[in-house]
């Protein structure tokens, strides 16, 4: 299969590396508007051709499948471009700017019987993917309730230019920050939610920067699933945080991406204290043995940072050849897509006083 | 009056260039610096600065009005790889395109010591500007393949009518900053010891203000500055002669531990294993590739930059470590 990557930027080389590791897959081309990370990425990863212009790259190198990892701005206009030429998109989130571009998007792969990819490939974590089984397999009763608690450092390297800079692409998104990340907590619940939704969304500037908002709660109600979900996006807590909690009727878990742990909770089988406190041996010796397990991943490469990647898009790929649905369907990407365009409607700029909650 | 753009200058090596610009009469200097940076003591009185970014064709164009020279220093020092190729190489992609429609006359761009390919080099042998470039910069790290890109870009991009001098500087030390680095040796997460690699080795010291002093001269020379110019300090010490002289100024190095260097190249080949057994999550901290380039005794020579820049280094070894004092976090 014939593969391009359209757009050199944090991302891309990541992608390269990931795809070079999957067998039968090459990478024909590469495309941005400048020269040098173009050259300096073909020639570390051998790849033969490198274009300006997607329209020139799509003509001359005719790819089964694009890799789309501009910002966001472009991505309807390149995505729209590649389906147009034949060739199936995967996107980096967001998908697109705007919902109504979403819809848009999706109707014309439908249309030419393309698949559209939204990368966000956190859901292919082992954890979560273990979380996943035990919803499906009724581990845990019926889904009542979902907390996503998901932190970005806006005081390291990238995030401080980012509030430094009212011209930077990420600040001039609808929803800034929250739009570039928020695929990444809506992953874990979009699945289990249906469109009879009610959305209650807040955010803060609480650093007074007037560029981005740093903070953002979103309460979500499912009136036909009679399923709530919590979303706590953070710029201010150390250490880094990603985690989920999926609240069921009989049992609870708990996962933590960046540990790549999960923690199954379930009612004490003995009374009282006693119970309590034997529910927390087996928590812990179930910790223990996803440290070895993890630390023998580590070791022996059997998962390392970009693996939920690689897994993505080898998905992909499988999805194409094989014409299965991919794993997040069009409706969910969408589904994504609305709830994000929803938040963002309420939430407004923290330079609109009226929405802004000041110190 | 020269009208000079500085890129950088709010950095380390930047302020100190403004200074060596400002002590002469004839420089007008702007800056362009980073939304939300500091200023870092730069004396907004005497000089005009401009807030940007490099990466916005549009900064570039405002800076450069009325400019007849252009130092560029900027480079990005750390975040991911392709985070640095952007802002070190990519800046750079634009500045060029920028400078070749404009009168700009003389282009005084900062290199590295880095794009140098010393693990082709025989031990013993002279580092000067006729050495080879470094063949796999992929392979050094993330700094050193941006800056070979960084040089390649400018030296394949420069106008006809544009001076060009490529300043190449060894290890750029002063103040709080540069005195105990990896040429000499390792502080490992966790590990509370300095790993001091080998002994023998030369270090391509340059003061900072050594260094400042050269990129003025090259700024300011009334001759055509023709290609690169290595600027290292007249004394080259040893790494042993150079923690010598650190711990007569800061007090002895807590818990160093010195490694030979051929039981360092041993250590590296067997960590380079698990590094690819693990598939890269042992992150390439250590390689022969590195320790070839890094710690094997050679001899650095500043001859041109003497002979054609009329540069001449001021600050001693002695004089350098005496007045620089140790960062927060070394004390």
């Amino acid at each position: 299969m014939k593969v391009a990557i359209v757009g050199i930027g944090q991302i891309a080389e990541a992608h390269i590396s990931e795809i070079k590791q999957i067998p039968d897959i090459n990478i024909v081309a590469l495309v941005d508007l400048r020269s040098s990370p173009l050259r300096a990425l073909c020639e570390k990863y051998d790849i033969a051709a490198s274009f300006n212009s997607c329209t020139d790259m799509l003509a001359t190198s005719k790819p089964d499948a694009v890799h789309i990892t501009t910002p966001p701005g472009p991505h309807l206009a390149l995505a729209k471009e590649c389906i147009e030429s034949g060739a199936h998109v995967y996107i980096e989130k967001p998908l697109t700017i705007t919902y109504e571009e979403a819809e848009q998007l999706l109707k014309i792969a439908e249309s030419h019987s393309k698949k559209v990819y939204l990368g966000a490939n956190r859901l292919f974590a082992p954890e979560q993917q273990t979380a996943m089984n035990l919803i499906q397999d009724g581990s845990i009763g019926r889904l009542a309730h979902i907390d996503s608690i998901f932190s970005y450092d806006l005081q390291g390297i990238f995030g401080r230019q980012v509030m430094a800079n009212p011209k930077h692409w990420i600040a001039q998104l609808p929803g800034q920050v929250f739009q570039n990340n928020l695929n990444h907590p809506l992953a874990t619940i979009v699945p289990f939610l249906s469109e009879d939704l009610e959305i209650k969304a807040w955010a803060a500037d609480w650093n007074d920067n007037g560029v981005v908002y740093e903070e953002l709660r979103v309460s979500i109600f499912d009136q036909t699933n009679h399923l709530t979900a919590n979303i706590i996006f953070t710029s201010n807590v150390k250490p880094s945080v990603f985690k989920t909690r999926y609240f069921g009727s009989k049992n609870t878990v708990s996962i933590d991406n960046y540990t790549h742990s999960y923690v199954l909770e379930s009612a004490p089988t003995l009374p009282g204290i006693l119970g309590n406190i034997f529910n927390l041996r087996k928590t812990a010796n179930s910790l223990k043995k996803q440290f070895w397990l993890e630390l023998y991943r580590f070791l022996f490469g059997k998962r390392t940072y970009f693996s939920d990647m690689k897994d993505s898009f080898e998905h992909f790929y499988h999805c194409i050849r094989s014409n299965e649905e991919l794993p997040i369907p069009h409706d969910q990407a969408l589904l994504a897509s609305k709830i994000m365009q929803n938040i963002f409607d309420q939430i407004g700029h923290p330079s609109d006083q009226k929405n802004a909650v000041k110190k | 009056m020269m009208n000079i753009l500085v890129t950088g200058g709010n950095g380390f090596l930047g302020r100190h260039v403004i200074a060596s610009l400002l002590a002469q009469d004839n420089c007008k200097v702007t800056c362009l610096i980073r939304l939300g940076s500091q200023l870092n003591g730069l004396p907004e009185d005497k000089i005009t600065v401009i807030r940007g970014s490099l990466n916005n064709l549009d900064d570039i164009k405002t800076a450069l009005k009325g400019v007849d020279t252009v130092i560029h220093l900027a480079a990005s020092m750390g975040g991911s790889p392709m985070g640095m190729f952007i802002e070190t190489v990519v800046s750079t992609e634009i500045l060029m395109s920028v400078l070749s429609e404009s009168p700009v006359k003389r282009l005084v761009f900062c290199s590295s010591f880095s794009v140098y390919g010393a693990s082709q080099l025989n031990p013993g042998s002279t580092f000067d500007e006729n050495c080879p470039l470094e063949p796999n910069p992929e392979d050094r790290d993330a700094y050193a393949w941006c800056k070979y890109y960084q040089e390649l870009w400018v030296k394949e991009n420069i106008h006809d009518e544009t001076e060009l001098a490529i300043i190449r500087p060894g290890v750029i030390y002063g103040e709080d900053k540069g005195l105990l680095g990896p040429r000499i040796g390792l502080r490992l997460p966790g590990i509370p010891i300095f790993l001091q690699i080998g002994s023998q080795a030369r270090l391509p010291m340059t003061h900072v203000e050594n260094c400042a002093d050269a990129i003025a001269c090259a700024t300011l020379s009334p001759n055509k500055p023709v290609g690169a110019f290595n600027i290292v300090d007249d004394e080259c010490p040893t790494q042993k002669q150079y923690v010598k002289e650190y711990q007569k100024n800061f007090g002895s190095i807590a818990k160093r531990v010195v490694i030979p260097y051929q039981l360092f190249l041993l250590l590296s080949k067997v960590y380079s294993i698990f590094h690819q057994l693990s598939k890269g999550n042992l992150p390439p901290i250590f390689s022969t590739y590195k320790a070839k380039s890094m710690y094997r005794r050679f001899d650095f020579s500043n001859q041109k930059a003497k002979d054609e820049l009329g540069w001449k280094p001021k600050v001693s070894l002695q004089e350098g470590l005496a007045s620089a004092y140790l960062p927060n976090n070394e004390k």
